[in-house]
């Protein structure tokens, strides 16, 4: 369960300030799943990284229970000169995992072969990708924060992906943000809409997937 | 390099010891701890972004592992070249062991002190690596390293003094020659000055936390 209590978020942009949570009150409820929609630009990344813990908000109170995941996305927490298997390493000990054990389940599920000892930074966007799931998956957290990144990889490893996490979620919970409303619906059974500074949480995917496509016509316009 | 044109300015006779390489090198170990540590300390959080980004790494957790770095990195160095002097015959070994370790903790702990406020001040302004670049350098002159602060007039002495790092360079020497005793050497002076820079970056640090992860 993550818990935000009085949230204030904003960074500076050229353009002047941008506010991504204003006073936000939410609970994302322990035994449910989240799906966040928001429009380009509402600050749904930086939202994940705040529920992650990896930034600090400006004002009030973010309350994690259980283990949260470091935020699985593009971005990538990946040290670019060391190897797959020493980044790995480093994960599982600054988590306090079983190193052995984590090590061997991401090199088997990533499938990186002979790049798992190369550095990082020659692998390819869809490399880092399947590093960074497989370690998140090897890792017993409570909770998933997921980015953007269940589009990435071929066919097969999103197969892979989609059974490891379903059989995850009997004991874990994912808040995930996706433009997509087939993964929303594929995952989550609860939707939460960010826009102007609110976070806006809905008992079901349905109604805040309705306000979602209302305010994609807004902006449009 | 720079030494070779020292040994030839002041004909091979150092103003302690009998090896001018010794003891200019003795006055580079502890300037360097101090400038390494304090420098990199300085890129620690720009460095570093995607480390951050996994939540149990935080602002000071960078900082302290740069610091800790330089430590052992310029101890490893130190050791080696001074093995390598003594290896061709220069006598390279300091006489008073605890005492050289006494005086490279402290200049280090001053280094890190140095490099918490760089840090924050760099959050904060952008081209503070590039003054605290020329400041290191001016440091170089004002330590006394390819001199003792004795070969200068009483008043410029005074003056030079009042620099920490040149009380580290002494500290040093003093532990490493015996014979060398400087009566303006002040001990308590550099501890001082080192524990009042770590106590004001590390409040700095903490207190301004939230806004040195701050995407600029």
């Amino acid at each position: 369960m993550i818990m935000l209590d009085g949230v204030c978020k904003s960074y500076r942009t050229r353009a002047g300030r941008k506010t991504v949570l204003d006073n936000a009150n939410a609970v994302f409820e322990a035994g449910h799943n989240f799906g966040i929609l928001g429009v380009n630009g509402a600050g749904k990344s930086t939202l994940i990284r705040l529920l992650a813990g990896s930034e600090p908000p400006d004002r009030g109170v973010i309350r994690r229970y259980g283990r949260v995941s470091f935020p699985l996305g593009f971005g990538g927490t990946f040290h670019g000169a060391l190897s797959g298997r020493e980044n790995v390493t480093f994960i599982a000990r600054i988590y306090g995992a079983r190193i052995r054990a984590v090590i061997d389940y991401v090199e088997t599920f990533s499938e990186l072969g002979d790049y798992f000892e190369m550095p990082v930074n020659t692998y390819s966007a869809g490399m880092r990708a399947r590093l960074a799931f497989a370690t998140c998956l090897a890792i017993d957290f409570d909770v998933y924060l997921i980015d953007e990144v269940t589009e990435i990889g071929d066919q097969h490893f999103r197969r892979k992906c989609a059974e490891a996490f379903r059989e995850r979620l009997l004991r874990s919970d994912i808040i995930l943000v996706t433009h997509n409303a087939h993964t929303i619906r594929q995952y989550c059974n609860k939707g939460a809409v960010l826009a102007n500074g609110a976070l806006t949480l809905y008992g079901d995917i349905g109604t805040a997937l309705g306000r979602y496509h209302r305010l994609i016509q807004e902006h449009a316009r | 390099m720079l030494s070779l044109v020292f040994a030839v300015m002041m004909h091979g006779q150092p103003p302690i010891g009998d090896q001018f390489f010794i003891f200019y090198y003795t006055g580079i170990i502890p300037y360097h701890l101090f400038v390494h540590t304090s420098t990199s300390m300085t890129y620690a959080i720009t460095s570093n972004g995607s480390l951050l980004q996994l939540p149990p790494v935080g602002t000071f957790d960078v900082l302290m592992a740069r610091g800790l770095l330089e430590l052992i990195t310029d101890a490893l160095v130190a050791v080696i070249l001074l093995a390598g002097f003594a290896a061709i015959g220069l006598g390279a070994f300091p006489q008073d062991l605890t005492g050289v370790f006494a005086a490279l903790i402290v200049v280090w702990l001053l280094g890190c002190g140095s490099g918490f406020l760089n840090a924050v001040v760099n959050a904060f302004s952008k081209s503070w690596d590039k003054i605290w670049a020329q400041l290191t350098r001016l440091l170089y002159f004002c330590s006394g390293i390819f001199y003792v602060p004795g070969m200068m007039p009483d008043w410029i002495r005074d003056i030079l003094a009042w620099n920490p790092v040149l009380h580290g360079v002494d500290w040093f020497r003093s532990s490493f020659f015996r014979e060398y005793e400087p009566h303006w050497l002040d001990r308590s002076y550099l501890s001082a000055v080192a524990v009042a820079t770590l106590l004001v970056g590390l409040a700095l640090e903490r207190a301004l936390r939230r806004r040195l992860c701050e995407p600029l």
